[in-house]
């Protein structure tokens, strides 16, 4: 597997929440090598914390979390941020169409295809995050 | 060479020819028969009086047989199990005619006890059900002893003939009594253990996914360090792909035990063979030694299916195969049409399927693997059914194995 993405045209702020905290922590190094300036939260409650004190351009958020879970989370962080790029994981493909529906920009499955999240950044990155199905 | 059949598609010569070669070894058999002639209370005797008696009965055999069918055929819901109309009906007279001939002949040895096996077989595998066996069989009981009570015998031979005609009715229905519950047995058994899967497939899915998702982006973390570090340390590409491979194999393993799980109805599109045979071949990482050949008929072979799936058979096919040849062999896929069914034979020159293995080849969980799950020919044969089609094993361990599936041909072709 090799980076697809090459050198962001601008550095993206990103939220990675996950409660696999080696998993969300991969993530951010990812991302962080890629250039973005990355935060990490492990339940749904830190993530709209977080999203509520600073704004982020990209918010990735796993569904099944501890303490509030992902879809609500997603939920209360566009109401706050209407503007916010949100991508949802998950291992149910059952659920892909209820976070799309709450208004996720896409969805990722887990494993997740790292090309896949890539490809979410720069569109992110360009600005060009209609919502839709991945 | 021996064969597994599964599935539940349309009816040849050869499926009849091979209906017989399953499953129909009675279990322990000395015993199980011994018990059931002691209970009856058949002996040596009975033998030779039910061969004094053929000659009056054999006439009479075919009538019988006629008043037998008419009486099933009479009843909608055991009409229903006839699903191929009167030719099945006129050849299922004929062996009625020569069971009731052979009830008479004998000997009734180890042989007879196995024949009667399957056809016990026969009728469970028919699902004709069990509750019609026992009227049938009263049918066939009143009209040997109307035979008896017409035929010259003396008033103590007569009274001897009908006791040893209701023995060995005795133990004929045993015997279908016992295929029956054997099947079910079977059948329970299968779902205890589906159900089983299910509830594994579901805690699996989240508790490995997780891991593995951390071993996946560390992979790929530590690849784009060194990248970055322009680092060229030996050895370490050669195991980062290793870890890849594995990782892939393991993904693989989660989604067969979640698609068997689930047993996702199939999406139907029409479908090139000859690309999903292509495909599967690709997917596999056949080993170099392997010589894999694609034989599609001209100008094109297509089926009604769902793709995705469809290549999940074919790959757990090849990869079966792979394992069976180790590095080197022959693998042959061919497609080709056949009336209203088409033919997928996956063919390869390894070591075979023990003839004692066959019957469980199609059960989940069962491998010979130090690897496998188990599930690859169960999902195949479940995706299979799920197509209306069928899937057959011919192997032996000379020449190797052919997995044969015949699926419904494309109609809208």
């Amino acid at each position: 597997m090799t980076a697809a993405a090459g050198i962001p045209t601008r550095t993206l702020r990103v939220l990675v929440a996950d409660d696999n905290a080696d998993f969300a922590e991969n993530i951010a190094e990812i991302l962080g090598i890629e250039g973005h300036s990355v935060t990490v939260a492990y339940d749904g409650e830190e993530a709209v914390r977080r999203a509520s004190a600073e704004s982020f351009d990209l918010v990735l958020l796993d569904v099944k979390m501890p303490r509030k879970d992902g879809i609500q989370a997603l939920l209360e962080i566009r109401s706050k941020s209407p503007a916010t790029t949100i991508v949802m994981l998950t291992a149910y493909a059952s659920r892909v169409d209820r976070v799309i529906q709450a208004g996720a920009l896409g969805v990722l499955r887990k494993p997740v295809d790292l090309t896949e999240l890539l490809r979410f950044v720069q569109r992110a990155v360009s600005g060009s995050g209609s919502h839709g199905p991945a | 060479v021996t064969r597994a059949t599964a599935g539940d598609g349309g009816e040849d010569e050869d499926r009849l020819d091979r209906k017989s070669d399953i499953s129909c070894d009675p279990p322990v058999e000395e015993s199980l028969f011994d018990e059931i002639k002691r209970f009856a209370g058949f002996t040596d005797e009975d033998s030779r009086r039910l061969l004094a008696l053929m000659p009056a009965v054999a006439p009479h055999a075919q009538e019988i047989a006629d008043k037998f069918y008419a009486r099933l055929l009479d009843h909608e819901e055991a009409r229903a199990v006839f699903t191929e109309g009167e030719a099945q009906v006129r050849r299922l007279k004929g062996t009625l005619a020569d069971w009731l001939t052979s009830l008479f002949r004998g000997p009734h040895d180890q042989e007879y006890f196995k024949s009667r096996w399957r056809i016990g077989n026969v009728h469970v595998r028919i699902r004709l059900p069990e509750r019609y066996v026992f009227v049938a069989m009263n049918l066939v009981r009143r009209e040997l002893h109307g035979i008896l009570d017409e035929s010259p015998l003396s008033e103590a031979g007569r009274r001897q003939g009908h006791e040893t005609v209701d023995r060995i009715l005795d133990l004929e229905l045993a015997i279908i009594t016992e295929s029956y519950q054997r099947d079910y047995t079977d059948r329970i058994m299968r779902q205890g253990r589906l159900a089983a899967i299910g509830q594994i497939a579901a805690s699996v899915n989240h508790e490995i996914r997780n891991p593995l998702g951390v071993i996946n982006t560390s992979v790929y973390a530590m690849r784009r360090i060194l990248e970055k570090a322009g680092a060229k340390i030996d050895g370490i590409d050669r195991h980062l792909d290793k870890i890849d491979r594995s990782l892939r194999r393991s993904h693989k393993i989660v989604n067969d035990l979640l698609d068997f799980a689930r047993g996702r109805s199939p999406e139907r599109k029409q479908v090139e063979l000859k690309q999903i045979l292509d495909e599967a071949v690709q997917l596999a990482s056949v080993p170099p030694g392997i010589r894999a050949e694609i034989r599609v008929e001209e100008p094109s072979v297509t089926v009604f299916a769902d793709p995705l799936q469809l290549t999940n058979v074919i790959l757990n096919l090849v990869e079966n195969a792979c394992h069976a040849m180790g590095a080197s062999g022959d693998l042959v896929l061919s497609a080709a049409t056949a009336g209203d069914r088409v033919t997928i034979d996956v063919r390869d020159t390894g070591t075979g399927i023990p003839a004692a293995n066959l019957p469980l080849v199609f059960e989940p969980l069962f491998t010979t693997k130090s690897t496998g799950t188990g599930l690859g020919l169960s999902i195949a044969r479940n995706i299979v059914t799920a197509h209306g089609g069928t899937i057959d094993v011919v192997s032996s361990t000379e020449r190797g194995t052919t997995v044969r599936i015949a699926l419904p041909a494309d109609e809208r072709r």
